[in-house]
């Protein structure tokens, strides 16, 4: 069940992506930023998928991909090869989709989906034993874990996180398009902030509780669905609703596990 | 209006699988460190000359546009304003970072002129200019935190 959940979610984050890709074709074009002839020299091999032509085209294969693997998630059932090509798929799109922009699309978000579909190309593969399948749902478990810890870790160190200052930052720089009220509310209520702060700081540090009992883990996934929803909302960052929504489900299948 | 000319670049020699390698090792092996460098993330910044050929002031190049409730699921244009500042941020990484490859430098310092040159027309609309061609030279920079005196990068004055 975990799987499939997982399948669904991460074949919507991976068709968003796609169709996120397609209408920004302007900056990827000759008049944009990430223009095909100042990016070309470092694709080698990658040429052709990379052009403009190619790239799209890829894209369209991406929204195919996420369709198959939406309908096995949703369908379930084992010994589905085509399910596991459709998630490796996805994930080397990921990969060209990362190296069409030189570097990453957008950040963390980008890894955390590459995570997901490599666990679940491990979860669907096909007359492989159940501890690859089980190798491949841990895997994404762990890099969540990993990635709550290491968030909350560098904001422990700062301590412009536990005054609020931090938060008052970004929500003041505009590249974040934070909503006028909350960056007022954010500037003129201090303690806020530092509340806001200190507690995104304990709750993602809490992340390996989720691996403890069946009550902990529900809490964490239910304040951590919140967590994102409220960063896609207040920062605009979207693209980590949809992939840590996907790998959340992994959490419940390692406490099962562990527990 | 005249559309700024953008700069023919020669291709970057070097870099044939490297790219590849790369980012497979920053999707395998991910940081993980989100929002870590509070109070210093560079800004990019335009300006255009005035008539009198005066510059007028700085003012952001990378404004996210406003959002409603469904742009939590997806968000393009906000997507499009992240991966610039990523852009930005990286640029002002190799700038700072005395052991950064010289020609990745450079091959960011273009791209961060050719997102600076994209976000012109906006800037201007919103700076309330009625006619673009009137715009001779323009400018971008890269600051720390909004601080002036804390200047990454100047170009010198480009052509429009």
């Amino acid at each position: 069940m975990v799987v499939r959940v997982m399948s669904v979610v991460a074949a919507a984050a991976a068709a968003v992506n796609a169709a996120e890709l397609l209408t920004m074709s302007r900056v990827l074009s000759e008049r944009g930023i990430w223009r095909p002839t100042t990016m070309a020299a470092s694709w080698g091999a990658f040429r052709v998928l990379l052009s403009a032509t190619g790239f799209r085209a890829v894209l369209a294969l991406q929204l195919l991909a996420a369709l198959g693997l939406a309908l096995g998630g949703w369908r379930g059932g084992t010994d589905m090869p085509w399910v596991a090509a459709c998630a490796a798929t996805l994930a080397s799109i990921t990969l060209l989709s990362a190296m069409r922009f030189g570097h990453t699309v957008n950040g963390g978000s980008d890894a955390m989906l590459f995570t997901v579909l490599a666990g679940l190309t491990l979860a669907w593969w096909p007359s492989a034993s159940s501890v690859v399948h089980e190798a491949g749902v841990l895997y994404v478990a762990a890099q969540l874990t990993l990635s709550y810890v290491r968030a909350g870790w560098v904001k422990l160190r700062e301590r412009d996180w536990w005054t609020g200052r931090a938060l008052r930052a970004f929500t003041a720089f505009p590249a974040y398009g934070v909503p006028i009220g909350m960056v007022q509310a954010a500037s003129q209520h201090p303690f806020l902030t530092r509340l806001i702060g200190v507690s995104a700081i304990l709750f993602e540090l809490s992340a390996p509780l989720a691996w403890w009992q069946p009550i902990t883990c529900a809490l964490f996934i239910t304040v951590a669905i919140l967590f994102h929803i409220g960063t896609a909302v207040i920062f605009g960052l979207s693209r980590f609703l949809l992939a840590w929504s996907a790998a959340l489900p992994s959490l419940w299948y390692a406490m099962v596990r562990v527990a | 209006m005249v559309p700024y000319r953008f700069r023919t670049l020669s291709p970057r020699p070097r870099y044939r699988l490297r790219l590849f390698i790369a980012t497979l090792l920053r999707l395998c092996f991910p940081s993980w460190a989100f929002f870590d460098r509070a109070g210093t993330l560079p800004e990019l910044q335009i300006r255009r000359y005035a008539v009198d050929k005066r510059p007028v002031t700085w003012q952001s190049a990378l404004i996210a546009p406003a959002r409603r409730w469904w742009h939590m699921f997806s968000f393009p244009e906000g997507t499009q304003v992240l991966a610039t500042q990523s852009l930005v941020e990286r640029y002002c990484q190799a700038v700072l970072d005395s052991d950064a490859d010289h020609a990745e430098t450079v091959h960011l310092q273009r791209l961060v002129e050719y997102a600076a040159a994209c976000a012109l027309p906006a800037a201007w609309k919103a700076e309330g200019q009625p006619e673009a061609s009137v715009v001779l030279r323009w400018q971008w920079r890269v600051v720390l935190d909004n601080n002036n005196d804390d200047v990454v990068h100047e170009s010198a004055g480009l052509p429009w």
